[in-house]
Formats: structure tokens, C-alpha cells, sequence
């Protein structure tokens, strides 16, 4: 889109904005239907999240624990403890690690597949629908069919790379240096799908002749790719990134089920770190302090989010 | 969709641009939220009954027990229970929680909501919810239950005693002992069961053989079964985790001489299978049943999954306590599950009813028949019923395993220290300190320590009562 | 502009990467199915041949023993069908909820608009494993634990804010104009909605539908921790229960799980197109 056609773009929503001001009766009535189709899903979010999240963070200040009715005010207490302790920076590293692994190989699985996926061949609508076999399974399902892939004596995974010689039998998830790589894999063998799926739309939308032009300018299948294929889905790529993001730094089944954070604290990340303190440490609220402390982080991150959405919008 | 079938559909085209006003908006969205709001109530009100409520005047027993591994027992509990919501005009309904993650979370949940169960089996130690004050006496019942199952054992009836008060009902005996391949043995010239330790290492060594997939020791260097093949060896070694007065002590010379002599056996002998640091609860039985290892320490359940699918192993199986070393031993490790009745429960009577009927010589006779000796009796009267005189396994248990078994707590009581020493896996996480990250026996013993340590002093701080 | 523009016949330069990207395709397919394949095998598999090194990739004797089994003695039918009711009322809701909201933000103009967008998808701000707690503690004062109601409110924390920027992308694409002329024509604003706008943005509900009803139906922990009988519970859970400590049914939980997948797999191999078309406009616009 060129800059002129951007800037006839903003300035017809200017006009059509300031029409809207004008007609102030129509523009009331307007508000108040506004009002009452947003009450639903405000009410079921505010009742829904917002309030036990103001719960739970008024509870982060208190030193609650498990079964009991009286829980002393602390303050920040909690944070400067989390602050003090080894564990949890531990498990914050191993959370970045494990999150932006995951995410980089969904959405470079995603995009790859999305980009196979795209092109003309007999059988390809039943192609995209066996990819999404794995976002369709119930996670707990995902996740205990991977650990008896992973078992070292009778799992597939060995199974297949000692009959291919690729590696001698191994302990994926016993070896601290291969369980966070191993978890990853599960992570994105169930996640890459939801992206394939979201990035082969954004390709749907990419006009073909845009492709012929740069092909006819001399433009090599890489150039292409970084100036035709890409900024036609970098929006839909930041978007699907950015909620998956959140979504894996919150991520806690896959990894309890599969190692319950070991070997060791290898792939302890702070979700794990949540549910011990919490549920098996009693420490209610320490628990709930340690998830907080990811919420800058999701905020930046949802900031992020809405500015490039808002700034797609204004140029559309 | 759901939208088309508002009432506004009867509105007249005509009506003009204004007429979507005020009025017909706040009607619709008064519709979506009468159709939430009543959605749920509608859908509550057919669906599935509640839990813990009168219905029809009737009393209601709601029971959380774990789902242990034989689901022919569980079934001899739910008839033993239901015959007695029968008999007493009250209803009764269980649930089964599975051993993982989530029941820790429903458990704190309930406690937080005061939503607990009138009859509960915690995923921990029941000693915790006492001592939150949520559990009530059951002294008579549990008298009573002895008398008419020839008394408990004495071990057995010191674990619900808190001041010189019972606070819940042990149902039953979860034993771990040593499983022998007494053909693989004999290969070599070698007689199993072997309960001592040293001999037992050295007829390891003889029989691994990693290019015929066999490994002398199934045993984990992980959190899996930890509690099945740790503590023979910690006992052997005059070692524990705590001492009789509840102390922390898993910094003595013994402890980590036992946990380098059992990671020796990974990282040194390598006579358990190479997979052994990642092994789940489940990993031991699997392998025994594959015959990929000549010993494994577990309870029952192995013998389950052998007398089931594998004839040929379980004719090669003997059974035996083990750990012997010196003047100690040999050992079997024993679990206590245990139901308790919650003070907030409206139906406390109907409760202990229920409770007597599972423990009753009726139900507890069909209980452990079924339960094919993977849960064993906690009272004296049952150990010559024909079930386990008749069979030669099964004989071999009640006589030689359970007089030698002890509370894997042992010496000291099951607490909320030891159950969350569990909980936070950190036995298996000091096992693969030192079996994967290089870590050395003394190391990887003094973080163990040092988390023991803090959750003896929260606990301590937070029930003195219990700790006494 | 682009969303006429569908997948057309590729261009002759490229046609020499298609034997490449079929390599690719392959390979990605096989990653894919391998372990559902074996889930599948391992369905068929009696117990006696489950541990054995020798049989991992094949079965001797096939069996439907699991399935028998899993439908004869638990509760697993029942439960498939509290997952159905759960999961289909999630989606009506979320969807009439979505919309109205997605309505309200992308074509109504009045003050807070934009706060509210931004706020809605605030709600992904709080970890799951935060929730349990104070939503148990609600659920248990409306005493709607072990009902089909607590089930799905707590699903609508999960789907109602994607949905619902999903389809204020959607509605970003509809041609106002269109709506303009029927109120012109004598159309209330609602009636506009209902018989032109709804029409129009049908891909868009299909997809955030499905999305819904994907995430309601594969859900563990909350369907875990709000229900306390079997007959109560979700068939994930059904599943979940089937691990007994040290024993493992593997048989019925891949019997379950193939089960489970199956009304799934057939919602998308006949709602794919829509999902292709719905959740892109939402993730490019909104």
C-alpha cells in the first residue's frame, strides 16, 4: 500500500469521525447501545477474572497459608523474598528459555507448514486437516502419550533413532541437558498447528500478483519471501506470537506431567515454582506473589500487542 | 445463531431509524443476560445433583478417596459403602482422585472454600488436616474396628494417635518388597531372594548384561518409587530422614553413605538400567514385566501386572524383604492409607457408618481377596483367611514380609515435613543431582538437607500441636 | 481488500520448489501422525504385547478389549457427554457474548471504547493456576461445583476475550455501507445487524465456535478441581483418571483419547474452510 493511499486511507476516517461528532442525538443513542452490548462480556470478565485477581493479589500481600483462617498483612514481604531466592531466578531463566524456544519453533514449524500448505495439491484440504490432529487432542492425552514416547526402553523416540542409527538409546527427559529440549518438542508438536493454521490464512490474503511483480523485477524466492511473503503476515505473525507467548509462559501440565520440573530443577520454570509453593508448600500466598511477578511482563507484552493491532488498524 | 431468535424479531421494518432506542437495546442485552444468568441455573437445576446436601430429606455422604491401583478393591469400598447408606436411609457417593498434580490443587481448594468432603483420603498424610483442625476423634470407631478385626497392629494403630486420641481410620497396608527373577539368578548360580545388600550388589553385577537388555537392579534414580527403594537402603545404613524426636538428620555420615552407595549403583556399577534417573512410579513395573530387570521394589501392584499378562515371569518371580547390612534389616516399607471424618461434615454418624462397613469382616475379607495382595491387611484377624494360606506368593508375604515392615516414615511419624518432602519431589531431585549433573553424594545431601530443614521449621511454626 | 483474492494457480518459476516442499509436506505429516499413529496401535494392543521391546511399532493380535472396557466400566460415556453440554453451551455463549462485545467495540463509537478493547484482552493477564482458588470458593457459594454451570463459566475466562477480538477483526470488514442502507430502508439497527451483518461475518462465528469449543472440550484442571463425582466430571478427566499410581491402563486412555479426538477432527475436517477464513481476518484486524 502506498503512502498516499495510506494518508487518503486516515484522512476519509478523520472525515467520517468528525460526521459522527456532529450528529450528537445519533451519537448518544449510539453510546448507549455501545454500553449495553459491551455489559456481557464486561460482566462475565470482571466477575470472572477480575475479581478473583484482585482476590489473589490482595492475598500476595498476606502471609496465607493452606487451612488456615488468620493471615497476617506483610506487605511486599513476599516479593523481597522471591527477590532473595536463588530458586526462583533459577526458574525465571529456565521459564525465558523454554518460552522463547517454544515460540521461536512454533512459528517457524508454523510458517513453514503454513507456506506447504498453501500451494495447490491433490488432497490438501484433508493435508490441513490431519495437521491439526495435534491442537485437537486433549493436552492431558498429548502429554502422557509423549512421556511413554520418551520411556528409554520401550518409547517410540528410541525405538526410531537407534533403528535409523541416528543415536544410541537415550533418557530424554532423565538428562538434564535433553529434558528442556524434549519438553520443548511437546510444547511445539501441540502448539505449531494453531500457527500453521493462522499463518496460512495470512498467506490467503497475499495477491498473487504481487508475487509475479517481484519475480518479473528479478526477485529471487528468499527476496520474495522477505519483501511479498512476509510483510503480508507480519501482522498476523506479531498477533498469534504475542498471545502464544503468554499463553506458554503460563504453561505448567505439559511440564509437570512430563518431568515435574526435574532432573534436578532443569525445566523447574515459574508456573512449576507457583504450584509447589502453593498447592504443595501450603504457602498460598508466596505462590501466588511468584506468578505475579510475570505480570509486567504480560503487560508489556499485551501493550505491545494492542499498539500493533491500533497501528494496523489506522492504516487499513 | 442464538441471536436470530430474539423477540425484537417481531418488531416492525417500518419502524423507524429512532426506534432502536434505549429501550430495545437495554432489551437485548437484558435478554443475553437472563439467557446467562438463567443458562447455568436451567442447566445446574437438570444437571447432576449436588454433593454434601440433603436430598429428599435424605443425609449425604461425600467421600474423596485416592485411586489406588486395583480397581476390583475399589469396587469391594463402594459396595461396602453404598450397603451402608442402604441400611442407615442416607446416600452416599465417592470420588476418585487420581495420584498426581491436580489432587493437591482440588485438596487446597476445598480447604480454602471450606468445601471439604464429609469423609476424606488425602493425597498426603491425613496428620496435616488435623492439625489445620479440620478432622474429628474417631477414637470409639477405631476401637471398635479393632475389636472385630482381632486387634491392629501396633505400629498400625500408633499412626492415627495424637494425643493419645485416634484421628483417622488406616484402611489398609501398602507394602513394598523386593521382586527376584529366580531364574535369572540361577543363571549364575546364585539362589534368590537375596536380602542382603552387598551380596545382592554383587549378584547384580553378575547377571546385567546391557547387550541382552537385562539390568540386575530395577532400581530408580528418580522421584518414581523413591519411597519403595530408598528407605531399606537408609535403614540398612542405620540412616533416615528424621530421628525419633522429629529432627531433620539427613545430614548424618550414614545418610550419605546409603545415597552414595545407591547412586554407586547407577554411576559406578551400572547395574540398573540407563534410563533409570528419568523412571516414573510406573517405570519398575513396566520393566519387570518387559524382563529387562532381574529386582525390583514395590508393592504388589508388579504382581498384579505379572499375574495378569505375564505367566511366564510370574512362575520365575520369589518375593522377599531386603536391605540387610550388618546387625539391620532385611526391610519392607509400608504406607498407611488412612480416611478421616471432617468436622465441617452434617452427617458425621452416617459417616462412621460408612467407614465400619468398609473396615467390617464382611467387606474387608472381600476387600483384600480382591485386592490380591497388593493391599494387605492392618488388622491381626484376616492373616490366616485362605487367600493367603493357600497360595505360595501370598504366604510368603503375610509371613515373611509384613512382620517386616515398617512405616516408610519411620522413626518418626508421618508429618506434613515428610509429605512434603515428597510432594516437592525433593528425594528424586537429589538422586539426579547426583546421577545427571555430576553433582557429589555430600552436595547434593546438603541441599536435600537444607530444604528438609525448612519445611520441618514451617511446619513446626505452623503446628506446634502436631510436632509436639 | 485480499480476502476475495483465494489461492490460485501457481506460478511456473516456482513449480520447480514443489517436489521440495512436498519433501517438506511429508515430512511434517509424518511428524504429525507418528505419535497418533501409535496412540491408535497402542488402542489395538492387548496388554500382554504393551511391554515388549520387540512390538512397538506393530500389533499381533488387535483388540478392541480397550474400548469395550472403557465404555463397559467406567463412566466414560457419561462423561463424553457432560464434555459435549459443557463445551456446546460454552460456545453459544461465548459466541452471542463475543459478538455483541465485538459489535460494540469495532462499530459503536462512544467514550471508553478503546480502554474496553485494550481491557478485554487484560484478561489473559491471570494464570490459570491463579483462578482456582477464588473461582472454587464463588462456585461453591453458588453451590454450582459438580454442575455443568460452573464448567462453563470458567471456560468463558478462556474464550470469551479471543473470540471476541477475533470478531471485532471480522466485523472491521464488513462494508458499513451496507448496514447504512438497510437502516435507510427502514431497518431498526438490530434488525441490520441480524439480517446483514450476522450473514457476513458467519466465517468468523464458525471459527471462534470452534475455537471455543476445542479449548472447552480438551480442558483438564478446572474440570478436574470443580467437579467431585465421575458422573459429573469431563471426559478428560474420565482419561486422566485412568492412570492408577504405578498402573497405567495405556490401552483405555489411547482408547479415550482416540474417542475424544474424533468429534473433534470431524468438526474441523468439515469446518476447516471457515476456520482458514475466520481466524485470519480476526488475527490481521484485531
Amino acid at each position: 500500500m502506498t503512502d498516499e493511499s495510506q494518508l487518503s486511507v486516515l484522512s476519509s476516517v478523520g472525515a467520517a469521525r468528525r460526521a459522527h461528532r456532529r450528529q450528537s442525538p445519533r451519537r448518544r443513542r449510539e453510546a448507549v447501545l455501545g454500553y449495553a452490548f459491551l455489559a456481557p462480556v464486561t460482566l462475565v470478565l470482571l466477575a470472572l477474572l477480575g475479581y478473583p485477581l484482585v482476590k489473589a493479589l490482595i492475598m500476595s500481600l498476606h502471609r496465607q497459608y493452606v487451612g488456615f483462617d488468620v493471615a497476617p498483612f506483610v506487605g511486599l514481604r513476599n516479593y523481597v523474598d522471591i527477590v532473595h531466592d536463588p530458586t526462583y531466578w533459577h526458574a525465571f531463566q529456565n521459564t525465558i528459555v523454554f518460552t522463547v524456544a517454544s515460540v521461536v519453533l512454533k512459528l517457524g514449524l508454523g510458517l513453514l507448514t503454513a507456506i506447504v500448505l498453501n500451494r495447490e495439491f491433490r488432497g490438501r484440504g484433508l493435508a490441513r486437516s490431519v495437521v491439526l490432529i495435534p491442537w485437537a487432542l486433549p493436552t492431558v492425552v498429548t502429554v502422557l502419550v509423549w512421556s511413554w514416547m520418551y520411556n528409554d526402553s520401550f518409547g517410540l523416540v528410541n525405538h526410531l533413532l537407534s533403528g535409523l542409527h541416528l543415536a544410541k538409546p537415550h533418557s530424554w527427559l532423565g538428562d538434564p541437558s535433553t529434558a528442556m529440549p524434549a519438553v520443548v518438542v511437546v510444547d511445539v508438536w501441540r502448539g505449531f498447528p494453531f500457527f500453521a493454521l493462522i499463518l496460512l490464512a495470512g498467506l490467503q490474503g497475499i495477491p498473487e500478483e504481487l508475487y509475479e511483480v517481484a519475480s518479473i523485477d528479478g526477485a529471487g524466492r528468499w527476496r520474495q519471501f522477505r519483501y511479498v511473503t512476509w510483510p503480508g503476515i507480519a501482522t498476523v505473525a506479531l498477533v498469534v506470537t504475542l498471545l502464544s507467548t503468554i499463553w506458554t509462559l503460563n504453561e505448567f501440565s505439559l511440564i509437570w506431567v512430563l518431568t515435574q520440573g526435574g532432573p534436578g530443577d532443569a525445566t523447574t520454570v515459574l508456573s512449576v515454582l507457583t504450584f509447589k509453593a502453593a498447592f504443595l508448600g501450603n504457602k498460598l500466598s508466596y505462590g501466588v506473589a511468584v506468578s505475579a511477578t510475570l505480570l509486567p511482563i504480560v503487560v508489556l507484552l499485551i501493550l505491545a500487542l494492542v499498539r500493533a493491532v491500533n497501528r494496523r488498524e489506522a492504516t487499513t | 445463531m442464538t441471536m436470530n431468535e430474539q423477540p425484537d424479531g417481531a418488531e416492525s421494518p417500518q419502524a423507524d431509524p429512532k426506534r432502536y432506542t434505549r429501550r430495545q437495546a437495554l432489551r437485548w442485552s437484558a435478554g443475553t443476560l437472563g439467557a446467562l444468568a438463567a443458562g447455568p441455573t436451567l442447566l445446574a437445576g437438570c444437571g447432576n445433583g449436588s454433593s454434601g446436601k440433603k436430598s429428599g430429606g435424605r443425609k449425604h455422604v461425600s467421600m474423596w478417596l485416592m485411586k489406588y491401583y486395583v480397581p476390583e478393591a475399589n469396587t469391594v469400598i463402594e459396595k461396602a459403602a453404598q450397603e451402608a447408606a442402604d441400611k442407615g436411609g442416607f446416600t452416599v457417593d465417592i470420588q476418585w482422585l487420581p495420584f498426581e498434580n491436580s489432587s493437591y490443587a482440588k485438596w487446597s481448594a476445598a480447604v480454602q472454600a471450606n468445601q471439604m468432603p464429609d469423609i476424606g483420603m488425602p493425597v498426603g498424610y491425613p496428620a496435616q488436616y488435623w492439625a489445620m483442625g479440620k478432622v474429628v476423634d474417631v477414637s470409639d470407631l477405631f476401637d471398635e474396628i479393632g475389636k472385630d478385626g482381632g486387634g491392629w497392629f501396633d505400629y498400625v494403630k500408633d499412626d492415627p494417635t495424637i494425643n493419645g486420641k485416634q484421628w483417622w481410620i488406616p484402611l489398609f497396608n501398602e507394602t513394598a518388597f523386593g521382586f527376584y527373577r529366580k531364574d535369572v539368578f540361577a543363571a549364575k548360580g546364585i539362589t534368590a531372594p537375596i536380602g542382603d545388600l552387598d551380596q545382592l550388589l554383587h549378584a547384580a553385577q553378575q547377571v546385567t548384561d546391557p547387550a541382552k537388555k537385562m539390568y540386575g537392579l530395577g532400581l530408580a534414580m528418580s522421584h518414581g518409587d523413591w519411597a519403595h527403594n530408598l528407605p531399606p537402603v537408609l535403614w540398612a545404613f542405620g540412616a533416615s530422614l528424621q530421628d525419633k524426636d522429629g529432627r531433620i538428620v539427613s545430614d548424618s555420615p550414614e545418610f550419605v553413605d546409603a545415597i552414595t552407595w545407591y547412586t554407586d549403583l547407577y554411576l559406578k556399577y551400572k547395574v540398573t538400567p540407563p534410563g533409570a534417573p528419568s523412571w516414573t512410579p510406573a517405570s519398575n513395573n513396566q520393566e519387570y514385566a518387559a524382563g529387562t530387570i532381574a529386582f525390583a521394589a514395590n508393592t504388589g501392584s508388579i504382581l498384579g501386572t505379572i499375574r495378569k499378562d505375564k505367566p511366564d515371569i510370574l512362575k520365575n518371580t520369589v518375593l522377599g524383604p531386603w536391605g540387610q547390612r550388618g546387625g539391620n534389616g532385611p526391610f519392607a516399607v509400608t504406607n498407611l492409607p488412612g480416611v478421616f471424618i471432617t468436622k465441617t461434615s452434617k452427617a458425621q454418624d452416617e459417616a462412621k457408618a460408612v467407614i465400619k462397613s468398609i473396615m467390617s469382616p464382611t467387606y474387608y475379607k472381600q476387600f483384600l481377596v480382591a485386592a490380591q495382595s497388593n493391599f494387605l491387611p492392618v488388622l491381626k484377624g484376616y492373616l490366616d483367611l485362605p487367600f493367603f494360606t493357600q497360595d505360595a506368593l501370598n504366604s510368603q508375604i503375610v509371613k515373611e514380609i509384613l512382620p517386616a515392615a515398617r512405616t516408610r516414615w519411620w522413626p518418626y511419624k508421618a508429618t506434613p515435613t515428610f509429605s512434603e518432602v515428597d510432594s516437592q519431589v525433593l528425594w528424586g531431585k537429589m538422586l539426579q543431582r547426583i546421577t545427571t549433573q555430576h553433582w557429589s553424594p555430600k552436595q547434593a545431601v546438603d541441599e536435600f538437607t537444607k530444604a528438609a530443614k525448612d519445611i520441618n521449621d514451617k511446619y513446626r511454626q505452623l503446628y506446634p500441636n502436631l510436632y509436639g | 481488500m485480499s480476502r476475495a483474492v483465494r489461492t490460485r494457480t501457481m506460478k511456473a518459476e516456482r513449480r520447480g520448489s514443489a517436489v521440495r516442499s512436498g519433501v517438506v509436506l511429508a515430512l511434517i505429516l509424518i511428524g504429525v501422525l507418528l505419535p497418533v499413529y501409535w496412540m491408535v496401535l497402542t488402542s489395538i494392543k492387548p496388554n500382554s504385547e504393551l511391554y515388549d521391546a520387540k512390538s512397538i511399532m506393530v500389533v499381533h493380535h488387535p483388540t478392541a478389549t480397550h474400548y469395550v472396557d472403557l465404555f463397559a466400566t467406567t463412566d466414560f460415556a457419561r462423561q463424553l457427554v457432560n464434555s459435549f453440554v459443557v463445551a456446546t453451551s460454552a460456545t453459544v455463549i461465548t459466541v452471542v457474548v463475543g459478538t455483541l462485545g465485538a459489535y460494540s467495540i469495532a462499530h459503536l463509537r462512544y467514550r471508553g471504547r478503546s480502554t474496553a478493547a485494550a481491557g478485554i484482552f487484560f484478561a489473559y493477564l491471570v494464570p490459570p493456576t491463579l483462578l482456582l482458588i477464588p473461582l472454587y470458593t464463588v462456585f461453591a457459594q453458588l453451590d454450582i461445583l459438580n454442575r455443568w454451570a460452573g464448567l462453563i463459566l470458567a471456560y468463558l475466562t478462556l474464550t470469551v476475550p479471543f473470540c471476541t477480538w477475533m470478531l471485532r477483526g471480522y466485523l472491521q470488514n464488513v462494508p458499513w455501507e451496507l448496514e447504512e442502507a438497510a437502516m435507510v430502508d427502514g431497518c431498526g439497527r438490530l434488525r441490520a445487524l441480524r439480517s446483514v451483518v450476522l450473514p457476513l461475518i458467519a466465517p468468523g462465528l464458525t471459527a471462534g465456535a470452534l475455537f471455543s469449543f476445542t479449548l472447552a472440550w480438551n480442558e483438564y484442571l478446572y474440570a478436574f478441581v470443580f467437579t467431585n463425582k465421575s458422573t459429573a466430571a469431563t471426559a478428560p478427566v474420565g482419561l486422566a483418571s485412568l492412570v492408577l499410581g504405578d498402573v497405567f491402563l495405556w490401552g483405555q486412555i489411547m482408547a479415550g483419547a482416540v474417542v475424544t479426538a474424533i468429534p473433534i477432527l470431524l468438526i474441523y475436517l468439515f469446518g476447516q474452510r471457515f476456520v482458514v477464513g475466520g481466524l485470519t481476518a480476526g488475527a490481521v484486524k484485531g
